[in-house]
């Protein structure tokens, strides 16, 4: 009759368990999410297309016409589950992130930009994980800025 | 020869015989066989010919081995029955529900690595929005999904811009 030492057994279960239970450590902690934020003056004026944005250059053409677009400003946030980071953006505006929660394949983020005292806008996004969204529109100069936030976790 | 009631009928001996006949009748026959030397030849001649093959059956009967009779047909119909149902057993369980299980699987794993591809999820999902803003398109990018925001803005931002 096979004997089952009850110390042994019981150290295999925990080990047993624990791998099982790693995955989950993950939502169980409060993950980081790497955030980045590329701002962009999208523009007809002239003829550019910055260096560091010529994989986006495809894409970009795709949906807008503009001529020129030049990367003003570049931001890495890595920010907990529930912490705010802000990234000060061109005209005064300031974008606010928050991440929410992270379920699947997708983050949730909380976005706020405003101006002074003012919201320009409010919004609630799943983002999925190593993929931007692009927010563009508010005028700037002679042309738009285009803000691409990106994630990853 | 008169015939009294239906006298000499070769059925009324038969059914003397066999005792299919009401008491009256049984009595009226029994009458006619004391007068009738004809129909008392044929009938003792009918008692005779059953009594033979009653012999006869008897005597087979001995000779023969029931058991081992009944074994045999047992054993026969046994024997079909095991093999009409054994290849078409073996049949189902080890070649058509295999195969079955085979395909369908073959389709799934197809279809997920080769269909679902070819689907991409947009960038972001958007839950909500809201602010300040006259208008706001969401579009998407026609390669990567990528998904665009293009806000706007109120013109008294354009205001405030300007005296900045």
């Amino acid at each position: 009759m096979l004997r089952i030492n009850p110390c042994r057994a019981a150290f295999v279960f925990l080990v047993l368990t624990a791998i099982a239970l790693a995955p989950c450590t993950r939502a169980w902690a409060r993950p980081a999410i790497n955030i980045g934020v590329e701002t962009i003056l999208a523009s007809q004026k002239d003829r550019f297309v910055d260096p560091k944005l010529l994989p986006l250059k495809n894409e970009l053409n795709s949906v807008f016409r503009y001529t020129s677009y030049r990367l003003i400003n570049s931001r890495q946030l890595q920010l907990n589950i529930g912490r705010k980071g802000t990234v000060q953006l061109p005209g005064g505006r300031v974008l606010t992130i928050v991440p929410k929660n992270i379920k699947g394949k997708r983050a949730t983020l909380s976005l706020m930009m405003h101006k002074k005292k003012r919201n320009i806008f409010n919004t609630e996004i799943r983002l999925r994980n190593h993929s931007a969204i692009i927010v563009g529109g508010p005028k700037y100069k002679n042309g738009n800025l285009i803000f691409r936030i990106s994630n990853s976790f | 020869m008169d015939k009294q009631y239906s006298s000499c009928d070769e059925q009324l001996i038969y059914r003397y015989f066999d005792k299919d006949m009401d008491p009256e009748e049984n009595a009226r026959f029994q009458n006619h066989l004391g007068v009738c030397k004809t129909c008392s030849m044929q009938l003792e001649h009918l008692k005779n010919q059953a009594e033979a093959l009653a012999d006869r059956i008897n005597e087979e009967s001995e000779k023969a081995d029931f058991y081992a009779l009944e074994k045999k047909v047992l054993g026969e119909i046994r024997r079909k029955n095991r093999s009409f149902f054994n290849w078409k057993d073996v049949l189902f369980k080890k070649i058509y529900v295999p195969a079955t299980v085979a395909v369908a699987m073959t389709v799934l794993v197809s279809f997920y690595y080769f269909y679902m591809p070819l689907y991409s999820p947009p960038s972001a999902i958007i839950n909500s929005f809201t602010g300040e803003f006259s208008s706001v398109m969401i579009l998407e990018t026609p390669e990567t999904k990528q998904t665009i925001l293009w806000i706007n803005e109120d013109e008294s931002f354009n205001v405030e811009n300007q005296s900045v």
